[in-house]
Protein backbone atom coordinates (compact mmCIF):
# COMPACT_ATOMS: atom_id res chain seq x y z
CA UNK A 1 0.00 0.00 0.00
CA UNK A 2 3.06 2.36 0.83
CA UNK A 3 4.38 1.37 -2.36
CA UNK A 4 0.93 2.90 -4.27
CA UNK A 5 0.64 6.18 -1.54
CA UNK A 6 4.77 7.19 -1.16
CA UNK A 7 4.73 8.70 -4.58
CA UNK A 8 2.02 11.30 -3.50
CA UNK A 9 3.88 12.68 -0.83
CA UNK A 10 5.08 15.28 -2.71
CA UNK A 11 3.61 18.30 -3.91
CA UNK A 12 4.19 18.22 -7.33
CA UNK A 13 3.10 14.34 -7.78
CA UNK A 14 -0.51 15.84 -6.43
CA UNK A 15 -0.18 18.50 -8.52
CA UNK A 16 0.23 16.64 -11.85
CA UNK A 17 -2.29 13.65 -10.28
CA UNK A 18 -4.92 16.82 -10.21
CA UNK A 19 -3.69 18.18 -13.53
CA UNK A 20 -3.98 14.92 -15.55
CA UNK A 21 -6.87 14.19 -14.31
CA UNK A 22 -8.80 16.75 -15.36
CA UNK A 23 -7.54 16.10 -18.82
CA UNK A 24 -8.08 12.84 -18.71
CA UNK A 25 -11.73 13.72 -17.21
CA UNK A 26 -12.10 16.33 -20.48
CA UNK A 27 -10.29 14.21 -23.02
CA UNK A 28 -12.22 11.15 -22.00
CA UNK A 29 -15.88 13.11 -22.77
CA UNK A 30 -14.35 14.77 -26.12
CA UNK A 31 -12.16 11.15 -26.78
CA UNK A 32 -15.42 9.24 -27.15
CA UNK A 33 -16.92 10.84 -29.93
CA UNK A 34 -13.61 10.88 -31.51
CA UNK A 35 -13.18 7.33 -31.54
CA UNK A 36 -17.13 6.62 -32.51
CA UNK A 37 -17.12 8.80 -35.23
CA UNK A 38 -13.47 7.66 -36.34
CA UNK A 39 -11.96 10.74 -36.03
CA UNK A 40 -8.62 9.83 -34.42
CA UNK A 41 -6.40 11.25 -37.24
CA UNK A 42 -7.94 13.94 -36.94
CA UNK A 43 -6.92 14.36 -33.29
CA UNK A 44 -3.36 13.96 -33.67
CA UNK A 45 -3.27 16.16 -36.44
CA UNK A 46 -4.80 19.05 -34.53
CA UNK A 47 -2.26 18.18 -31.64
CA UNK A 48 0.74 18.12 -33.75
CA UNK A 49 -1.04 21.33 -35.86
CA UNK A 50 -1.55 23.37 -33.24
CA UNK A 51 2.42 23.85 -33.19
CA UNK A 52 2.51 27.15 -35.53
CA UNK A 53 0.08 28.90 -33.81
CA UNK A 54 2.26 28.52 -30.35
CA UNK A 55 5.61 29.34 -32.69
CA UNK A 56 3.80 32.51 -33.58
CA UNK A 57 2.68 32.90 -30.20
CA UNK A 58 6.46 33.08 -28.71
CA UNK A 59 7.78 35.02 -31.55
CA UNK A 60 4.76 37.93 -31.75
CA UNK A 61 4.45 37.70 -28.25
CA UNK A 62 0.65 37.03 -27.75
CA UNK A 63 -1.03 34.51 -25.77
CA UNK A 64 -0.08 30.81 -26.67
CA UNK A 65 -3.64 29.29 -26.01
CA UNK A 66 -4.98 32.50 -28.79
CA UNK A 67 -2.30 31.11 -31.22
CA UNK A 68 -3.04 27.56 -31.06
CA UNK A 69 -6.94 28.22 -31.50
CA UNK A 70 -6.19 30.14 -34.76
CA UNK A 71 -3.71 27.31 -36.02
CA UNK A 72 -6.34 24.84 -35.35
CA UNK A 73 -9.08 27.34 -37.16
CA UNK A 74 -6.73 27.52 -39.82
CA UNK A 75 -6.28 23.91 -40.05
CA UNK A 76 -9.79 22.59 -40.06
CA UNK A 77 -10.94 25.35 -42.42
CA UNK A 78 -8.38 24.07 -44.55
CA UNK A 79 -9.46 20.09 -44.30
CA UNK A 80 -13.15 21.48 -44.77
CA UNK A 81 -12.06 23.41 -47.71
CA UNK A 82 -10.09 19.93 -49.51
CA UNK A 83 -13.12 17.94 -48.04
CA UNK A 84 -15.54 19.78 -50.22
CA UNK A 85 -13.69 20.92 -53.05
CA UNK A 86 -12.66 17.54 -54.02
CA UNK A 87 -13.61 14.24 -54.43
CA UNK A 88 -10.83 12.68 -52.11
CA UNK A 89 -11.97 10.84 -48.62
CA UNK A 90 -11.28 13.37 -45.63
CA UNK A 91 -8.16 11.44 -44.31
CA UNK A 92 -6.49 13.08 -47.76
CA UNK A 93 -6.76 16.86 -46.47
CA UNK A 94 -6.09 15.85 -42.97
CA UNK A 95 -2.75 14.63 -44.36
CA UNK A 96 -1.89 17.78 -46.32
CA UNK A 97 -2.80 20.18 -43.05
CA UNK A 98 -0.95 17.93 -40.69
CA UNK A 99 2.11 18.00 -42.54
CA UNK A 100 1.40 21.56 -43.71
CA UNK A 101 1.21 23.03 -40.42
CA UNK A 102 3.87 20.85 -38.40
CA UNK A 103 5.57 21.92 -41.51
CA UNK A 104 5.27 25.37 -40.82
CA UNK A 105 5.94 25.03 -37.21
CA UNK A 106 9.79 23.62 -37.90
CA UNK A 107 10.08 26.43 -39.91
CA UNK A 108 8.65 29.03 -36.88
CA UNK A 109 10.89 27.23 -34.64
CA UNK A 110 14.00 27.56 -36.63
CA UNK A 111 14.02 31.40 -36.63
CA UNK A 112 12.70 31.45 -32.83
CA UNK A 113 15.09 32.67 -30.75
CA UNK A 114 14.87 29.93 -28.47
CA UNK A 115 17.42 30.39 -25.42
CA UNK A 116 14.32 31.28 -24.06
CA UNK A 117 13.52 27.75 -23.94
CA UNK A 118 9.61 28.67 -23.74
CA UNK A 119 8.28 27.06 -26.84
CA UNK A 120 9.72 23.67 -26.17
CA UNK A 121 8.88 24.03 -22.42
CA UNK A 122 5.36 24.24 -24.01
CA UNK A 123 4.81 22.25 -26.74
CA UNK A 124 6.51 19.45 -24.44
CA UNK A 125 4.81 21.04 -21.27
CA UNK A 126 5.44 18.76 -18.46
CA UNK A 127 2.36 16.93 -16.33
CA UNK A 128 5.18 17.05 -13.66
CA UNK A 129 5.49 21.18 -13.64
CA UNK A 130 2.06 21.76 -13.08
CA UNK A 131 1.18 24.85 -11.32
CA UNK A 132 -1.98 25.80 -9.36
CA UNK A 133 -2.95 28.12 -11.94
CA UNK A 134 -2.49 25.55 -14.91
CA UNK A 135 -5.25 23.19 -12.60
CA UNK A 136 -7.36 26.33 -12.49
CA UNK A 137 -7.62 27.18 -16.17
CA UNK A 138 -7.39 23.44 -17.03
CA UNK A 139 -11.05 22.79 -14.90
CA UNK A 140 -12.62 25.98 -16.47
CA UNK A 141 -11.59 23.99 -19.59
CA UNK A 142 -13.27 20.90 -18.64
CA UNK A 143 -16.61 22.42 -16.60
CA UNK A 144 -16.89 24.12 -20.40
CA UNK A 145 -17.03 20.48 -22.43
CA UNK A 146 -18.96 19.00 -19.81
CA UNK A 147 -21.82 21.66 -20.04
CA UNK A 148 -21.42 21.63 -23.92
CA UNK A 149 -21.48 17.67 -23.72
CA UNK A 150 -24.60 17.30 -22.08
CA UNK A 151 -26.42 20.28 -23.90
CA UNK A 152 -25.57 19.38 -27.21
CA UNK A 153 -25.26 15.37 -26.41
CA UNK A 154 -28.50 14.39 -28.62
CA UNK A 155 -27.06 16.90 -31.35
CA UNK A 156 -23.84 15.04 -31.15
CA UNK A 157 -25.80 11.59 -30.73
CA UNK A 158 -27.65 12.17 -33.80
CA UNK A 159 -24.75 13.00 -35.67
CA UNK A 160 -22.38 9.84 -34.83
CA UNK A 161 -25.23 7.48 -35.71
CA UNK A 162 -27.50 8.43 -38.35
CA UNK A 163 -25.70 11.69 -40.17
CA UNK A 164 -28.15 11.39 -43.32
CA UNK A 165 -31.23 11.85 -41.45
CA UNK A 166 -29.60 14.17 -38.61
CA UNK A 167 -32.27 17.26 -40.88
CA UNK A 168 -35.16 14.62 -40.74
CA UNK A 169 -35.53 14.60 -37.06
CA UNK A 170 -34.98 18.57 -37.13
CA UNK A 171 -31.17 18.83 -35.92
CA UNK A 172 -28.66 20.69 -37.75
CA UNK A 173 -25.98 18.64 -38.39
CA UNK A 174 -23.68 20.99 -39.83
CA UNK A 175 -24.15 22.95 -36.54
CA UNK A 176 -23.69 19.63 -34.50
CA UNK A 177 -20.22 18.89 -36.23
CA UNK A 178 -18.79 22.41 -35.89
CA UNK A 179 -19.80 22.74 -31.78
CA UNK A 180 -18.16 18.57 -32.00
CA UNK A 181 -14.88 20.31 -33.83
CA UNK A 182 -15.05 23.05 -31.59
CA UNK A 183 -14.99 21.19 -28.55
CA UNK A 184 -12.35 18.47 -29.44
CA UNK A 185 -10.08 21.74 -29.87
CA UNK A 186 -10.89 22.97 -26.49
CA UNK A 187 -10.18 19.34 -25.23
CA UNK A 188 -6.63 19.36 -27.20
CA UNK A 189 -5.70 23.23 -26.77
CA UNK A 190 -7.24 23.27 -22.96
CA UNK A 191 -4.69 20.87 -21.74
CA UNK A 192 -1.71 20.11 -24.09
CA UNK A 193 0.05 23.17 -22.52
CA UNK A 194 -0.27 21.20 -18.85
CA UNK A 195 0.60 18.05 -19.76
CA UNK A 196 2.11 17.97 -23.19
CA UNK A 197 1.12 16.61 -26.40
CA UNK A 198 2.03 13.41 -26.26
CA UNK A 199 -0.42 12.77 -23.38
CA UNK A 200 -2.81 14.55 -24.93
CA UNK A 201 -2.37 12.13 -27.22
CA UNK A 202 -2.43 8.93 -25.09
CA UNK A 203 -5.59 10.56 -23.29
CA UNK A 204 -7.84 11.24 -26.06
CA UNK A 205 -7.83 8.16 -28.09
CA UNK A 206 -6.39 5.17 -25.30
CA UNK A 207 -9.06 5.32 -22.60
CA UNK A 208 -12.38 6.30 -24.91
CA UNK A 209 -10.89 3.02 -27.27
CA UNK A 210 -10.67 0.87 -24.37
CA UNK A 211 -13.96 1.57 -22.49
CA UNK A 212 -15.85 1.27 -25.81
CA UNK A 213 -14.36 -2.49 -25.87
CA UNK A 214 -16.24 -2.91 -22.50
CA UNK A 215 -19.53 -0.49 -22.98
CA UNK A 216 -21.96 -0.24 -25.47
CA UNK A 217 -23.86 3.14 -24.53
CA UNK A 218 -22.04 6.57 -24.70
CA UNK A 219 -22.64 8.40 -21.51
CA UNK A 220 -21.35 4.99 -19.82
CA UNK A 221 -18.79 5.08 -22.13
CA UNK A 222 -17.76 8.58 -21.01
CA UNK A 223 -17.64 7.95 -17.62
CA UNK A 224 -15.64 4.35 -18.09
CA UNK A 225 -13.11 6.99 -20.24
CA UNK A 226 -12.64 9.13 -17.63
CA UNK A 227 -12.22 6.63 -15.11
CA UNK A 228 -9.69 4.55 -16.94
CA UNK A 229 -7.94 7.85 -18.04
CA UNK A 230 -7.36 8.87 -14.57
CA UNK A 231 -6.26 5.82 -13.12
CA UNK A 232 -3.94 5.64 -16.06
CA UNK A 233 -2.72 9.13 -14.76
CA UNK A 234 -2.07 8.00 -11.28
CA UNK A 235 -0.86 4.31 -12.24
CA UNK A 236 2.00 6.55 -14.68
CA UNK A 237 2.85 8.63 -12.16
CA UNK A 238 3.53 5.67 -9.83
CA UNK A 239 5.32 3.18 -12.52
CA UNK A 240 7.35 7.13 -13.03
CA UNK A 241 8.48 7.34 -9.55
CA UNK A 242 9.26 4.13 -8.82
CA UNK A 243 10.66 2.53 -12.23
CA UNK A 244 12.31 6.64 -12.80
CA UNK A 245 10.81 6.50 -16.43
CA UNK A 246 10.05 9.79 -17.89
CA UNK A 247 6.57 11.69 -16.62
CA UNK A 248 4.21 12.13 -19.15
CA UNK A 249 6.01 9.78 -21.64
CA UNK A 250 4.92 7.23 -18.94
CA UNK A 251 1.11 8.71 -18.57
CA UNK A 252 0.74 8.57 -22.02
CA UNK A 253 1.57 4.81 -22.68
CA UNK A 254 -0.45 3.57 -20.02
CA UNK A 255 -4.07 3.53 -21.19
CA UNK A 256 -2.34 2.01 -24.55
CA UNK A 257 -0.87 -0.83 -22.86
CA UNK A 258 -4.48 -1.12 -20.98
CA UNK A 259 -6.33 -1.42 -24.37
CA UNK A 260 -4.22 -4.14 -25.90
CA UNK A 261 -4.65 -5.98 -22.51
CA UNK A 262 -8.28 -5.55 -22.27
CA UNK A 263 -8.84 -6.26 -25.71
CA UNK A 264 -6.48 -9.74 -25.28
CA UNK A 265 -8.90 -10.60 -22.07
CA UNK A 266 -11.96 -10.06 -24.29
CA UNK A 267 -10.44 -12.42 -26.94
CA UNK A 268 -9.78 -14.94 -24.72
CA UNK A 269 -13.18 -14.75 -22.84
CA UNK A 270 -14.93 -14.59 -25.83
CA UNK A 271 -13.15 -18.04 -26.88
CA UNK A 272 -13.47 -19.69 -23.98
CA UNK A 273 -17.33 -18.48 -23.70
CA UNK A 274 -18.02 -20.22 -26.99
CA UNK A 275 -15.96 -23.66 -27.14
CA UNK A 276 -18.22 -24.88 -29.56
CA UNK A 277 -18.02 -22.37 -32.63
CA UNK A 278 -15.23 -24.71 -34.67
CA UNK A 279 -17.28 -26.68 -37.26
CA UNK A 280 -18.50 -29.94 -36.57
CA UNK B 1 10.11 15.62 -34.83
CA UNK B 2 7.85 15.79 -31.40
CA UNK B 3 6.80 12.21 -32.12
CA UNK B 4 10.35 11.35 -32.20
CA UNK B 5 11.24 13.75 -29.25
CA UNK B 6 8.33 12.09 -27.41
CA UNK B 7 9.30 8.62 -28.05
CA UNK B 8 13.11 9.67 -27.33
CA UNK B 9 12.19 10.95 -23.85
CA UNK B 10 10.25 7.60 -23.47
CA UNK B 11 13.44 5.78 -24.03
CA UNK B 12 15.20 7.86 -21.29
CA UNK B 13 15.82 5.29 -18.46
CA UNK B 14 18.30 6.23 -16.14
CA UNK B 15 20.40 3.75 -14.69
CA UNK B 16 21.30 5.47 -11.22
CA UNK B 17 20.73 3.94 -7.65
CA UNK B 18 17.35 3.71 -6.61
CA UNK B 19 17.94 3.51 -2.87
CA UNK B 20 21.09 6.00 -2.92
CA UNK B 21 19.31 8.87 -1.70
CA UNK B 22 17.69 6.72 1.59
CA UNK B 23 21.10 4.96 2.26
CA UNK B 24 22.89 8.27 2.55
CA UNK B 25 21.95 10.19 5.65
CA UNK B 26 23.50 13.15 4.94
CA UNK B 27 23.27 16.07 2.13
CA UNK B 28 22.31 15.50 -0.96
CA UNK B 29 23.35 17.98 -3.87
CA UNK B 30 20.86 16.82 -7.33
CA UNK B 31 22.48 18.49 -11.12
CA UNK B 32 21.09 19.04 -14.16
CA UNK B 33 23.82 18.07 -16.29
CA UNK B 34 26.82 15.39 -15.89
CA UNK B 35 29.19 17.99 -16.72
CA UNK B 36 27.45 20.39 -13.61
CA UNK B 37 27.33 16.66 -11.81
CA UNK B 38 31.42 16.75 -11.52
CA UNK B 39 31.69 20.14 -10.81
CA UNK B 40 29.57 19.59 -7.46
CA UNK B 41 31.55 16.24 -6.72
CA UNK B 42 34.45 17.93 -6.68
CA UNK B 43 33.25 20.44 -4.37
CA UNK B 44 31.10 18.34 -2.23
CA UNK B 45 33.60 15.57 -1.92
CA UNK B 46 32.30 12.43 0.29
CA UNK B 47 30.22 15.22 2.20
CA UNK B 48 26.97 14.66 -0.33
CA UNK B 49 25.25 12.78 -2.46
CA UNK B 50 25.47 13.88 -5.70
CA UNK B 51 23.12 13.14 -8.27
CA UNK B 52 22.85 14.14 -11.95
CA UNK B 53 19.42 14.12 -13.94
CA UNK B 54 20.34 14.02 -17.52
CA UNK B 55 22.80 10.63 -18.35
CA UNK B 56 26.19 10.56 -20.11
CA UNK B 57 25.44 10.92 -23.95
CA UNK B 58 21.58 13.27 -23.72
CA UNK B 59 20.74 15.80 -24.92
CA UNK B 60 20.42 18.25 -22.08
CA UNK B 61 18.08 20.47 -24.51
CA UNK B 62 15.64 17.68 -24.50
CA UNK B 63 15.66 15.56 -21.63
CA UNK B 64 12.60 14.59 -20.08
CA UNK B 65 12.66 14.11 -15.79
CA UNK B 66 11.20 11.22 -14.50
CA UNK B 67 8.91 11.31 -11.49
CA UNK B 68 11.53 9.99 -9.23
CA UNK B 69 13.93 11.97 -10.43
CA UNK B 70 11.51 15.61 -9.30
CA UNK B 71 11.14 13.81 -6.19
CA UNK B 72 14.55 14.04 -6.06
CA UNK B 73 14.71 17.73 -6.64
CA UNK B 74 12.02 18.33 -3.96
CA UNK B 75 13.95 16.56 -1.28
CA UNK B 76 17.59 18.05 -2.10
CA UNK B 77 19.74 20.38 -0.15
CA UNK B 78 20.56 22.28 -3.29
CA UNK B 79 19.75 22.23 -6.87
CA UNK B 80 22.43 23.07 -9.38
CA UNK B 81 21.22 23.69 -12.91
CA UNK B 82 22.87 25.62 -15.85
CA UNK B 83 19.82 27.99 -16.52
CA UNK B 84 19.37 30.02 -19.59
CA UNK B 85 17.11 27.63 -21.04
CA UNK B 86 19.87 25.32 -21.33
CA UNK B 87 17.46 22.52 -20.14
CA UNK B 88 13.93 23.22 -21.69
CA UNK B 89 12.26 20.60 -21.50
CA UNK B 90 12.95 20.46 -17.71
CA UNK B 91 12.42 24.54 -16.97
CA UNK B 92 8.43 23.62 -15.98
CA UNK B 93 9.34 21.12 -13.19
CA UNK B 94 12.51 22.84 -11.75
CA UNK B 95 10.32 26.25 -11.47
CA UNK B 96 7.70 24.48 -9.68
CA UNK B 97 9.81 22.62 -7.66
CA UNK B 98 11.09 26.07 -7.02
CA UNK B 99 7.93 27.52 -5.50
CA UNK B 100 7.77 24.56 -3.59
CA UNK B 101 10.65 25.63 -1.86
CA UNK B 102 13.49 23.60 -3.55
CA UNK B 103 16.71 25.33 -3.05
CA UNK B 104 17.81 25.93 -6.72
CA UNK B 105 20.85 27.35 -7.97
CA UNK B 106 21.01 28.23 -12.04
CA UNK B 107 24.99 29.24 -12.13
CA UNK B 108 25.09 30.20 -15.59
CA UNK B 109 23.17 33.48 -15.31
CA UNK B 110 25.88 34.67 -12.72
CA UNK B 111 28.77 33.83 -14.44
CA UNK B 112 28.53 36.98 -16.01
CA UNK B 113 26.90 35.28 -19.56
CA UNK B 114 28.02 35.86 -23.29
CA UNK B 115 25.10 37.78 -25.70
CA UNK B 116 23.80 36.12 -28.66
CA UNK B 117 21.55 37.17 -31.28
CA UNK B 118 19.11 34.89 -29.90
CA UNK B 119 19.46 35.99 -26.44
CA UNK B 120 22.03 34.92 -23.47
CA UNK B 121 24.17 31.61 -24.17
CA UNK B 122 24.07 29.14 -22.40
CA UNK B 123 27.14 26.88 -22.89
CA UNK B 124 29.24 28.47 -20.20
CA UNK B 125 31.40 25.42 -18.79
CA UNK B 126 33.67 25.52 -21.80
CA UNK B 127 35.44 27.91 -20.11
CA UNK B 128 37.51 26.86 -17.71
CA UNK B 129 37.54 30.34 -15.74
CA UNK B 130 33.95 30.82 -15.16
CA UNK B 131 33.44 27.27 -13.92
CA UNK B 132 36.00 28.16 -11.31
CA UNK B 133 33.42 31.02 -10.12
CA UNK B 134 30.81 28.34 -10.43
CA UNK B 135 32.56 26.11 -7.68
CA UNK B 136 33.24 28.55 -5.53
CA UNK B 137 29.44 29.79 -6.15
CA UNK B 138 28.24 26.10 -5.59
CA UNK B 139 29.85 26.22 -2.57
CA UNK B 140 28.69 29.83 -1.03
CA UNK B 141 25.55 27.98 -1.49
CA UNK B 142 26.21 24.52 0.29
CA UNK B 143 28.19 26.72 3.23
CA UNK B 144 24.54 28.03 3.56
CA UNK B 145 22.87 24.67 3.63
CA UNK B 146 25.43 23.30 6.65
CA UNK B 147 28.20 25.69 7.52
CA UNK B 148 29.65 23.33 9.81
CA UNK B 149 31.80 21.92 6.49
CA UNK B 150 34.60 23.78 4.77
CA UNK B 151 33.53 23.64 1.23
CA UNK B 152 35.31 26.77 -0.26
CA UNK B 153 38.66 25.19 0.23
CA UNK B 154 38.04 22.15 -1.96
CA UNK B 155 36.25 24.80 -4.30
CA UNK B 156 39.75 26.44 -4.15
CA UNK B 157 41.65 23.43 -4.83
CA UNK B 158 39.31 22.83 -7.52
CA UNK B 159 39.37 26.44 -8.89
CA UNK B 160 43.09 25.95 -9.78
CA UNK B 161 42.85 22.75 -10.88
CA UNK B 162 40.48 24.54 -13.73
CA UNK B 163 42.89 27.20 -13.85
CA UNK B 164 46.02 24.95 -14.63
CA UNK B 165 43.37 23.59 -17.17
CA UNK B 166 43.07 26.63 -18.97
CA UNK B 167 46.93 27.18 -19.41
CA UNK B 168 47.28 23.95 -20.56
CA UNK B 169 44.39 24.57 -23.08
CA UNK B 170 46.53 27.55 -24.13
CA UNK B 171 49.55 25.48 -25.02
CA UNK B 172 47.50 23.17 -26.10
CA UNK B 173 45.99 25.66 -28.99
CA UNK B 174 49.35 27.51 -29.64
CA UNK B 175 49.40 24.30 -32.40
CA UNK B 176 46.82 26.61 -33.96
CA UNK B 177 48.23 29.13 -36.36
CA UNK B 178 46.57 32.59 -35.59
CA UNK B 179 44.94 32.60 -38.99
CA UNK B 180 42.99 29.09 -38.78
CA UNK B 181 41.20 29.91 -35.88
CA UNK B 182 37.56 30.16 -37.37
CA UNK B 183 35.07 27.63 -35.87
CA UNK B 184 32.23 25.85 -37.26
CA UNK B 185 30.23 24.56 -35.15
CA UNK B 186 26.99 22.02 -35.28
CA UNK B 187 25.07 24.48 -33.10
CA UNK B 188 26.05 27.38 -31.21
CA UNK B 189 27.65 26.26 -28.33
CA UNK B 190 31.50 27.15 -28.68
CA UNK B 191 31.13 30.78 -27.92
CA UNK B 192 32.94 30.86 -24.86
CA UNK B 193 35.69 28.92 -25.63
CA UNK B 194 36.24 31.15 -28.91
CA UNK B 195 35.88 34.25 -26.63
CA UNK B 196 38.35 32.87 -24.25
CA UNK B 197 40.99 31.18 -26.69
CA UNK B 198 40.98 33.81 -29.35
CA UNK B 199 38.92 31.86 -31.92
CA UNK B 200 36.40 33.24 -34.16
CA UNK B 201 32.32 31.25 -34.59
CA UNK B 202 32.20 31.60 -38.34
CA UNK B 203 29.59 29.43 -39.29
CA UNK B 204 27.29 27.85 -37.27
CA UNK B 205 24.84 24.31 -38.84
CA UNK B 206 21.41 24.03 -36.94
CA UNK B 207 20.28 27.74 -36.25
CA UNK B 208 18.12 28.61 -33.71
CA UNK B 209 19.96 28.15 -30.37
CA UNK B 210 18.70 25.74 -29.64
CA UNK B 211 19.17 22.01 -30.98
CA UNK B 212 15.78 21.36 -32.19
CA UNK B 213 16.15 23.66 -34.70
CA UNK B 214 16.66 22.42 -38.38
CA UNK B 215 18.18 24.33 -40.76
CA UNK B 216 17.41 26.11 -44.49
CA UNK B 217 19.51 25.00 -47.38
CA UNK B 218 19.70 28.99 -48.42
CA UNK B 219 22.16 28.65 -45.10
CA UNK B 220 23.85 25.73 -45.77
CA UNK B 221 24.53 26.61 -49.20
CA UNK B 222 25.69 30.10 -47.54
CA UNK B 223 28.12 28.15 -45.21
CA UNK B 224 29.53 25.97 -47.73
CA UNK B 225 30.69 29.03 -49.25
CA UNK B 226 32.23 30.78 -46.12
CA UNK B 227 34.00 27.71 -45.66
CA UNK B 228 35.26 27.06 -49.05
CA UNK B 229 36.36 31.05 -48.67
CA UNK B 230 38.10 30.91 -45.48
CA UNK B 231 39.46 27.38 -46.39
CA UNK B 232 37.88 25.54 -42.86
CA UNK B 233 39.12 22.45 -42.11
CA UNK B 234 36.97 20.76 -39.71
CA UNK B 235 33.44 21.26 -38.59
CA UNK B 236 32.53 20.54 -34.68
CA UNK B 237 30.31 18.55 -34.01
CA UNK B 238 29.31 16.88 -30.90
CA UNK B 239 28.67 13.79 -29.37
CA UNK B 240 24.93 14.44 -28.12
CA UNK B 241 23.70 15.05 -31.34
CA UNK B 242 23.33 13.33 -34.80
CA UNK B 243 25.81 15.30 -37.10
CA UNK B 244 24.35 13.88 -40.98
CA UNK B 245 23.53 17.56 -41.73
CA UNK B 246 27.01 18.91 -40.76
CA UNK B 247 29.00 15.74 -42.77
CA UNK B 248 26.57 16.72 -45.70
CA UNK B 249 27.78 20.35 -45.67
CA UNK B 250 31.48 19.08 -45.15
CA UNK B 251 30.76 16.64 -48.64
CA UNK B 252 29.73 19.29 -50.39
CA UNK B 253 32.76 21.97 -49.34
CA UNK B 254 35.44 21.40 -52.01
CA UNK B 255 38.30 20.86 -50.47
CA UNK B 256 38.63 18.24 -47.76
CA UNK B 257 36.59 19.25 -44.55
CA UNK B 258 36.98 16.70 -41.21
CA UNK B 259 33.76 16.77 -39.20
CA UNK B 260 35.06 16.17 -35.46
CA UNK B 261 32.69 15.18 -32.58
CA UNK B 262 33.68 17.38 -29.27
CA UNK B 263 32.24 16.53 -26.23
CA UNK B 264 29.54 19.92 -25.73
CA UNK B 265 26.19 18.86 -23.83
CA UNK B 266 27.56 15.83 -21.80
CA UNK B 267 30.88 14.07 -20.29
CA UNK B 268 31.71 11.14 -22.17
CA UNK B 269 31.83 7.91 -20.48
CA UNK B 270 34.07 6.73 -17.92
CA UNK B 271 37.37 5.35 -19.81
CA UNK B 272 36.58 7.75 -22.80
CA UNK B 273 39.09 10.37 -21.06
CA UNK B 274 36.29 13.08 -20.94
CA UNK B 275 34.45 11.97 -17.78
CA UNK B 276 35.54 14.64 -15.77
CA UNK B 277 34.99 18.34 -16.78
CA UNK B 278 38.72 18.73 -16.86
CA UNK B 279 39.44 16.13 -18.85
CA UNK B 280 36.71 16.77 -21.45
CA UNK B 281 38.07 20.62 -21.74
CA UNK B 282 41.80 19.02 -22.51
CA UNK B 283 40.13 16.43 -25.02
CA UNK B 284 38.09 18.96 -26.58
CA UNK B 285 41.05 21.08 -27.39
CA UNK B 286 43.16 18.56 -28.47
CA UNK B 287 40.78 17.86 -31.02
CA UNK B 288 40.57 21.45 -32.08
CA UNK B 289 44.34 21.26 -32.33
CA UNK B 290 44.41 18.40 -34.49
CA UNK B 291 42.06 19.59 -36.72
CA UNK B 292 43.22 22.95 -37.30
CA UNK B 293 46.70 22.84 -36.22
Amino acid sequence: MEWLTEPFEFAFQQRALIGGSLAAVGLALVGTWVVIRGMSFLGDALVHGVVPGIALAILLDFNVMIGAVLAAVVMLAGINLVHRQTTFSEDTGIGLLFVGMLGVGVILISRTPSYSGSLTAILFGDVLGVTIGDIRVLALVVVVILVVSVLLYRHFLVLAFNEQKAQLFGFRPRFAQAALLGLITLGIVGSFQTVGTLLVLGLLVGPPATAALIVRRVPIMMVTAAVIGVMSVAAGLIISYHFDTAGSATMAVVPIVLFFVVLTIKNVAARSGRPATAPS
Amino acid sequence: MILIIGAMSLLVLTACGDDEIEANHGLTVVATTTILGDLVRNVVGADATVEVLVPIGADPHDYQASSRQVAQINRASLVVANGLGLEEALIDVIQAAERDGANVLEIAPLLDPISLESGLDPHVWLDPGRMAKAARLVAEEMAKVDASIDWSSRAETYAIELDNTHREIESILDAVPEDSKKLVANHDSLGYFAAVYGFEVVGIVIPGGSTLGAPSSSELAKLVGVIEEERIDAIFAETTEASEVAASVAAEVGHEVEVVDLYTGSLGESGSGADTLIGMLLINAELIAGALG
